[in-house]
């Protein structure tokens, strides 16, 4: 699951083929900074990407948000990239060097801080805070990962420490979302076994709760961020094609709509406002955008399709950006981007309007065509039939049905003859060698033979050498 | 996964064809009505009779297999409150309160069965054909001893990647792990059954004050259960003082088939229960956020 795409305020981070751009300000003209992939003085081996390498660096996941960290009265911007050969580089933007890169003149590269080897490929990222300090009262950015093992893992991005938080067995984990709980924050992840967990953060060893509903793989998850203080909403889509909503406080499915009566396609990407009232849903190798509205009617929820967008290119990825209250697009090129913004009237329904982008959004188009980047044909990886990786292969392995070992009695037939034959050998070997007293003896006084434990050697054996050794 | 066609070089006979998997097999379960002459059907095409005691010989299926394998398909159910105890299971619709993660033959499942009257005992088995052998041991029980045995049912599934579709939170009274696979091979620890991941699940469908009992043949995998579970915020050890008047720790030692074969070997038993700790709501804090963070030269595993 790729998450090119990623913002906070008027920032944007993309991920576009295997090179990171910052967009300062995507409002005004200003500049577009490349996030490059190894550190200025490092010993890493600046491999040259070569045509048939070119996919081990492109990137898989990105994240991004601002920070006040403490001691600090401005804010930190932390960008994270994720890539294909398990590489994972925290980008720290400090409010100075964001008025230098802001002013200066395009092309400009910024270099990693930290940068990780994960143990496996990274899907999804999210940010969260921790507390930290002698007393807890302070609060540290932290980045939270989920992986193709099923693992989540934490890193620091202030300096190089990590830790595994939790581990979904044998499944690989498509979305990571940070929720809050009764109050608790909780993180959400997703995988490919149909399942969604809530545990606690940073005490990710307890389990809130299991949000079960999906039967097939779940591609995307989100959580509404700006709601009230005793909700929480979560919205997930899947490989069953439906979207499912969530109550974070009783854990528990409010309701689901089908997105077969919209598109045959199965849905990739998922996004909610932060007041929690309208979805949009972007699907696998299709151009539309479909939006939902959350209908409530006398304590009976519903999701209702209101809204259709066609959009000029195959979308990829959608986000909500919350200051805005607007949803960032990410599409193949040659457009590559497009803003929908919501306009909510009290009482009647959302509408939509997609808005023109700035200057910047402009030139980093013309980046993409000059330099020819060519953006993925789909965000769910396909194997060569053109299945989704994430579904499970449903075999049947071994006998079933009325072919099962225990229901074929001819066995017993043949096991008859198997112990009729053994007994004939054994006493015919009896007669042609001497009778082995002892084993007669042993076998009458316990029932059956007692053989030694292969592991454990005697005690005479360990005590048998009382030899001296000091005189050589 | 096709296990390798053994040679007999045990003295115990092997069939002649080993597999496993097997999709969902539609075979009767221990239903209320086992006693019923309705074994009439099975006559004719299996080997043991329902109400028969099976045959060892006939259900033995290799020891070791993949757990983490995707392709090994299983009926689950979506969610717990959706799983129907008293199809295949339990006369009144009650979800079990015991589990023998890895029962094998049953020996345990059975012998917990009288020694916890009042709880529902569930067995937990990979392989489909010692499942099989338990089920049919679980009917020629019940059939013997009519009204003892209600509480004791086994089920085919995968207790690593399924234990939330079955079991809701904080729903088990207490867990058993023995005589787990040791999985020697480093490459292979992600596979064993207890580990840093996997206890949080258990400590998520076992209730406050639950019980967690594991029991070994294997120093080295003891000692890895020790530390991992003294390791997890949620668990505690119990001491051996507190296990005296537990009737459960002797039955873990003594009536499992695999405790039996290492008695006959001359091997020792290491052993350790855990409790699952009652939470604080106040205290939420298990954790402190200053070594939080493992240094990045920690091999983690």
């Amino acid at each position: 699951m790729k998450q090119l795409l990623s913002c906070d305020g008027n920032r944007i981070l993309v991920g576009l083929k295997d090179r990171a751009f910052l967009v300062m300000d995507s409002t005004s003209a200003s500049s577009i900074v490349e996030l490059s992939q190894f550190p200025e003085e490092s010993n890493v081996k600046q491999q040259q990407p070569r045509n048939d390498q070119a996919e081990l660096n492109d990137i898989t996941a990105v994240a991004l948000a601002s920070f006040a960290l403490p001691n600090s009265k401005t804010e930190t911007l932390f960008c994270a990239v994720a890539r294909y050969n398990k590489s994972f580089a925290v980008y720290a933007i400090s409010n100075d060097e964001f008025e230098s890169l802001s002013s200066s003149k395009p092309p400009t590269t910024k270099a990693p801080s930290i940068v990780y080897q994960a143990p496996k490929r990274i899907s999804c990222i999210t940010y969260t805070m921790l507390s930290s300090g002698p007393e807890l009262n302070e609060f540290i950015p932290v980045v939270i990962t989920g992986d193709l093992a099923g693992d989540s893992y934490a890193y620091n991005v202030l300096e190089k420490g990590h830790r595994l938080l939790l581990g979904h067995t044998a499944s690989m984990l498509t979305g990571i979302t940070m929720l809050k709980h009764n109050q608790q924050n909780c993180i959400a992840t997703a995988d490919r076994d149909e399942k969604i967990r809530i545990s606690r953060f940073p005490e990710s060893c307890l389990i809130e709760g299991y949000l079960l509903g999906h039967t097939k793989y779940v591609t995307a998850i989100d959580a509404a961020s700006g709601i009230a203080e005793n909700s929480s909403l979560l919205v997930s889509c899947g490989g069953d094609k439906t979207v499912r909503l969530w109550d974070g406080v009783k854990l528990q499915e409010i309701c689901h709509v089908s997105t077969e009566d919209t598109s045959d396609e199965i849905p990739s990407d998922i996004a909610i406002n932060a007041s929690g009232k309208t979805v949009a849903v972007i699907f696998d190798q299709s151009k539309l955008l479909q939006l939902y509205t959350v209908k409530r009617d006398n304590d009976v929820v519903t999701l209702v399709a209101s809204h259709s967008v066609e959009c000029p290119c195959h979308p990829l990825v959608i986000t909500y950006d919350a200051s805005n209250n607007r949803l960032l697009v990410l599409m193949r090129e040659p457009d590559c981007f497009m803003f929908v913004k919501i306009c909510q009237e009290s009482g009647a329904d959302a509408t939509f309007e997609t808005v023109e982008s700035g200057v910047s959004i402009t030139a980093l188009r013309d980046l993409v065509t000059k330099e020819s980047i060519l953006l993925p044909d789909t965000i769910l990886e396909k194997d060569k039939q053109g299945n989704p990786v994430l579904q499970k292969e449903i075999e049947t392995r071994g006998a079933s049905g009325e072919e099962v070992p225990w229901k074929r009695p001819e066995r017993i037939a043949v096991a008859k003859e198997k112990q009729r034959k053994r007994r004939q050998n054994r006493r015919e070997k009896n007669r042609q060698t001497k009778p082995k007293r002892d084993k007669e003896e042993q076998a009458s006084t316990t029932g059956y033979l007692t053989l030694p434990h292969p592991f454990t050697p005697s005690r005479s054996l360990i005590q048998k050498d009382n030899l001296d050794y000091t005189n050589s | 996964m096709m296990s390798p066609i053994t040679n007999s070089k045990k003295r115990k006979e092997r069939s002649s064809s080993v597999d496993e998997g097997g999709n969902g097999p539609s075979h009767e379960s221990p239903s209320n009505h086992a006693n019923d002459d309705n074994g009439d059907n099975n006559a004719a095409t299996s080997i043991t009779h329902e109400g028969e005691m099976p045959q060892k010989k006939f259900y033995r299926q290799r020891a070791h297999c993949n757990p983490l394998s995707h392709n090994d398909t299983f009926e689950y159910p979506l969610r717990p409150d959706q799983m129907d105890w008293s199809l295949e299971h339990y006369p009144n619709n009650s979800a079990p309160t015991v589990l023998d993660v890895g029962c094998g033959f049953g020996g345990l499942t059975v012998a917990l069965a009288t020694i916890l009257p009042q709880e529902r005992i569930l067995g937990m088995e990979i392989r489909a054909k010692v499942t099989e052998y338990v089920r049919l041991r679980i009917v020629a029980l019940r059939k013997e001893h009519p009204g003892q045995y209600q509480n004791a049912s086994v089920m085919r599934t995968n207790s690593m990647k399924f234990l939330p579709n079955y079991f809701a939170k904080h729903s088990l009274q207490k867990i058993f792990f023995c005589f787990p696979d040791p999985h020697f091979k480093r490459k292979n620890h992600p596979r064993r059954i207890v580990s840093e991941r996997l206890l949080s699940e258990y400590a998520y469908v076992l209730a406050p004050n639950a019980k967690l009992y594991t029991i070994t043949d294997v120093k080295e995998l003891h000692d890895w259960h020790v530390e991992h579970c003294d390791k997890h915020p949620l668990f505690e050890r119990i001491s051996e003082s507190e296990l005296a008047d537990d009737p459960c720790v002797k039955a873990m030692q003594t009536e499992t088939e695999e405790s039996k074969k290492v008695d006959r070997n001359g091997g020792n038993k290491y052993y350790a229960v855990y409790r699952r700790i009652q939470q604080d709501p106040e205290t939420a804090q298990l954790w402190l956020a200053g070594n939080f963070f493992q240094k990045d030269d920690e091999k983690s595993e």
